[in-house]
């Protein structure tokens, strides 16, 4: 066997309440493409960063090229010859597309920007990666795609031995996402590393030579190109079989609690949504990122304004886009993003879990500690948070821990519907499982669920009917026999459907 | 209390010993009176202004509300000095002791003169010059009137005549109010202009600042207005002592400075060793809190209740650290923003009232200026961020304390006046760098621990 390019030897890291990384090991070939893949919260993002430099591991050790190396912030990596293309990209804006690729590292003579040179130079990076812009072009009239063969040119120029790339078809179309990946297989035949991380199995199927499988920090599985199909990947991820995962046991769905009707979108008003749930019944909401499911969710719930519509809680129309109103009707919003819409991560737990429901622990607007504490300390039990204390800050518990916080927060006010927005999120597998089996007591116990995900596994796992949704519209619907990945995915890149279950 | 709190508490204890320990008199009982009294004027301003901090804002207006609320009372009060052109003859004269106050007390010939307290009668003393003395007390005793007068030099023969002026003004208890409901409404524009509108903070009450000042610069036609000599008897009470206080050791300090004192073990107390005799200190200093003091303690008291005990101040935390998240959880964030607004002017505009008490008179272009940045600093210094959310109002009480006491110990070190805000700002940056260093070693600590706990259990 050759030399790898690069050997990853046991690395460990520790965040505070979790353990990232315990002992992993795997090694890139040079013109290789390795899948990486796990369930979020695996830790595959943490072994990127510690890769190109931006943290740094407890434990274990890196061999790139033959010798030990330690980079201590990503500039070393970068040199080394190592890129890594975040999931967000990191362009400037308000600069050209030359300038975006050489920011830092300007050709210059007596320390005036050589801007012909940098011209000529970005011109031929930019036909290497296939993208035909002009090189002076400014970065804000590029569409993400370009952006990203941008952020590629970008680390060509750098003489990049091996690309990171962090879920690179996130927000990309199906067309897009093919140049990419015929620019991924250019890079391989020119002996350039490419470590794909990515959620879109079929994408990680077609390209990878190799997939290395993460699971609760931990090597699961390595599975060369022969072995590489979908189910595989699944339970190597999963490690157990999905029905025992997902708790999930459909019933008899009751009255019609949730109710939207003729809502649309700002900037795709040509598509009415209409969409309900009943009682007892777990509803998702699957489509690619950008698909608008999480305007819809926040349309509802009177976070952001939607043109026209109506929301109607059992039968009671609401006040559209009144936060408060929506509170009192009995809906419930678990948001995506929770430290900067869900949490007050500054605020303690037992403050974070009160703070929807102040009215109950307080009279004449007098808070009593005693009942915050009885309250607070009930969500714990019932929820199994795992603190140190009531007291403790919320910012210092983990993912899981933190999103059971915004759960309690709402159960809190026993809510009629819950529309729950990625509710797994960066959140460790076992605190997953709560979440699913805390989505199955809420439902037994009369609400309403709306649920949004982008993992395939979560919605056929979980939902008992589930809306697809494309480009601000919702593209069907599908009961629970008709659910399945191909289905959905159908749907959710906009073909047309001929399902006949399917309402559109 | 807050650790963050106790940290001011030991910078003002500090500040405190340096200065008495270079000069002793600054801990005399009188000096720390005067820090108590100036800390009292001061304070509400900074409560008010770090209730608006703890949501991220700030109020720079603050000092022009003083100026307003200030030459706006004393306009609504429309004093007129009238000459009644009456005038009586005195019966007797006699001197009597109030609470250390020297005062007057006349007879008069006649039983009834519609004369009423804090007017003033006009009468020639010894020296052949006319005296002004205003009315403390009427009563009627044996079918005489009997005016208690503040002026103590009063010295005429009975039988000598005495005119009366009377200092006519709409009556303050009318006035008081309606400029407290006047600075609540500037307040309400602000927080209306910030949280309706959408407008920054800075630049709402940056506008405020250059108005406010403006308008009473404009209303009191650049000139100075007086009190002059109405309404002694507020005035009094606001420069009046609501009671005594012990302060243990400060005796010692201030006049024995620790080394000088040798312990008497027949009085079983310190004393001083000078000139060979020995005099006994006694171990506590019995210091006057002024009215004012109590009155800031009761505000403080209410808001002290309301950030850590009540709904408004969980909201206001929450909003102040997280104003999306609070607004997601169904909390009225702009009404709370708003109401801390209409506080902040509130506190204001008392302080302007307090001041012309105070002072005896306003100087629109002057009066309050800059104080929005001695406001600031206390709150800054009392543990506030900026960032919003954090903060305590014990904390800023003694912030408010720190920052007059340096203000004071700069003149009691004989430094030069010019070094007052260097020193204040040297002050202030300290503050915040202690608190950023706490903050840091904190959150270190804290992930260390947290990492040991994660790597034991896992």
């Amino acid at each position: 066997m050759p030399e790898p390019l690069l050997r990853i030897d046991n690395i460990t890291k520790t965040f505070p309440g979790v353990k990232a990384l315990s002992g992993v090991s795997m090694h890139v070939m040079p013109g290789e493409v390795l899948g990486v893949i796990g369930e979020n919260g695996a830790g595959k993002s943490t072994l990127m960063k510690i890769l190109a430099g931006v943290q740094d591991q407890d434990s274990g050790k890196l061999v790139w090229k033959g010798q030990e190396v330690r980079f201590g912030n990503p500039s070393e990596a970068i040199s080394a010859g190592i890129s890594l293309i975040h999931q967000e990209l990191n362009l400037a804006d308000n600069l050209t597309v030359a300038e975006n690729i050489f920011l830092g590292r300007e050709p210059t003579r007596w320390g005036v920007i050589q801007s012909r040179v940098m011209r000529q130079k970005a011109t031929e990076l930019l036909r290497r990666v296939g993208l035909d812009v002009p090189a002076n072009l400014s970065l804000q009239k590029l569409s993400i795609a370009q952006r990203q063969m941008v952020e590629i040119a970008k680390s060509l120029s750098t003489a990049a031995n091996m690309i990171i790339m962090d879920e690179p078809t996130s927000s990309l179309s199906v067309h897009e996402s093919e140049k990419l990946f015929a620019l991924i297989r250019q890079l391989r035949s020119e002996g350039v590393a490419v470590v794909y991380i990515s959620h879109r199995l079929a994408e990680v199927a077609d390209l990878s030579d190799r997939v290395e499988v993460l699971r609760d920090g931990k090597n699961a599985a390595t599975l060369a190109r022969e072995q590489i199909d979908h189910d595989t990947m699944v339970r190597a991820m999963v490690g157990r079989d999905l029905n025992r995962y997902f708790p999930h046991v459909p019933k008899e769905a009751g009255a019609t609690r949730l109710q939207l009707k003729a809502a649309r979108l700002f900037g795709r008003a040509e598509y009415a949504i209409d969409l309900d749930a009943k009682a007892g019944e777990i509803v998702g909401i699957a489509g690619l990122v950008g698909s608008g499911r999480t305007e819809v969710l926040e349309g509802i719930m009177g976070m952001r304004p939607v043109l026209g519509g109506q929301v109607l809680i059992d039968g009671k129309p609401i006040a559209m886009g009144d936060i408060r109103a929506s509170i009192a009707a009995g809906l419930a919003l678990v948001p995506e993003d929770r430290r900067h819409t869900g949490l007050v991560t500054a605020l303690s737990v037992c403050d974070n879990l009160t703070l929807a429901a102040l009215e109950r622990v307080s009279r004449w607007g007098v808070l009593s500690r005693r009942a915050e504490r009885q309250a607070g300390q009930e969500q714990i039990e019932s929820l199994r948070i795992k603190t140190p204390s009531l007291q403790q800050v919320a910012a210092y518990l983990s993912g899981g821990n933190q999103q059971k916080i915004v759960f309690g927060k709402w159960i809190m006010r026993t809510p009629k519907v819950l529309l729950l927005d990625e509710p797994t999120r960066g959140v460790d597998i076992g605190a997953k499982q709560e979440i699913y089996a805390l989505m199955e007591k809420l439902a037994a116990g009369g609400a309403a669920i709306v649920f949004v995900s982008s993992e395939m596994e979560e919605i056929l796992g979980m939902a008992d009917r589930t809306y697809v949704m494309h480009e601000g519209q919702i593209k069907g619907q599908l009961p629970r026999a008709q659910m399945t990945e191909q289905n959905i995915m159908q749907l959710a890149f906009g073909r047309p459907d001929h399902s006949p279950a399917s309402v559109a | 209390m807050q650790i963050k709190s106790l940290g001011v508490v030991l910078l003002l204890i500090a500040i405190m010993l340096v200065t008495g320990w270079l000069n002793p008199s600054f801990l005399s009982d009188e000096n720390v009176k005067s820090i108590i009294r100036w800390t009292s004027l001061f304070g509400f301003i900074s409560l008010g202004m770090a209730l608006v901090i703890m949501t991220g804002g700030i109020d720079l207006s603050i000092g022009s509300v003083i100026a307003l609320a200030g030459v706006c009372m004393l306009l609504l009060l429309n004093q007129q000095h009238v000459d009644m052109e009456q005038s009586a003859t005195v019966a007797a004269l006699s001197k009597v002791q109030v609470r250390n106050q020297q005062l007057a007390q006349i007879t008069l010939e006649k039983a009834t003169w519609p004369v009423s307290v804090d007017d003033q009668l006009r009468f020639t003393n010894a020296f052949g010059q006319p005296v002004l003395g205003s009315v403390v007390r009427v009563e009627t005793v044996d079918g005489q009137l009997k005016l208690t007068l503040r002026e103590p030099n009063a010295s005429f023969p009975v039988g000598s005549v005495v005119s009366w002026f009377q200092f006519r003004h709409r009556p303050i208890i009318v006035v008081i109010p309606i400029v407290l409901v006047g600075a609540a409404l500037l307040g309400l524009l602000h927080g209306l202009l910030i949280t309706k509108v959408g407008l920054q903070p800075f630049v709402v009450t940056l506008c405020g600042l250059l108005a406010y000042r403006g308008l009473a610069r404009v209303l009191a036609n650049e000139q100075a207005m007086g009190l002059g000599s109405t309404l002694v008897t507020i005035k009094e009470w606001i420069n009046g002592v609501a009671g005594s206080v012990p302060i243990p050791f400060l005796p010692w300090v201030s006049v024995g400075r620790w080394h000088s004192v040798v312990w008497d073990s027949q009085s079983d107390s310190p004393s001083l060793d000078a000139s060979g005799g020995t005099q006994s200190l006694p171990w506590v200093s019995w210091i006057e809190i002024p009215n004012t003091a109590v009155l800031l303690a009761i505000v403080a008291g209410v808001l002290w209740f309301a950030v850590n005990r009540s709904v408004f101040g969980r909201y206001l935390m929450a909003l102040g650290n997280n104003a999306q998240a609070a607004k997601f959880s169904g909390i009225s964030t702009d009404r709370i923003i708003m109401s801390t607004y209409v506080l902040c002017s509130v506190l204001a505009g008392l302080t302007g009232i307090l001041l012309v008490f105070d002072f005896n008179s306003v100087e629109p272009s002057q009066t309050g200026s800059i104080y929005e940045m001695y406001a600031v600093a206390a709150a800054v210094i009392g543990g506030c961020s900026l960032r919003g959310g954090s903060g305590s109002i014990v904390g800023v009480v003694v912030g408010t304390a720190v920052t007059r006491s340096l203000f004071l110990s700069i003149a009691a070190l004989s430094i030069p006046k010019s070094w007052e805000y260097i020193i204040i700002a040297l002050a202030l940056l300290a503050a915040v760098l202690t608190d950023e260093l706490i903050r840091i070693i904190g959150n270190r600590r804290r992930l260390m621990s947290q990492a040991r706990l994660a790597k034991t259990s896992g």
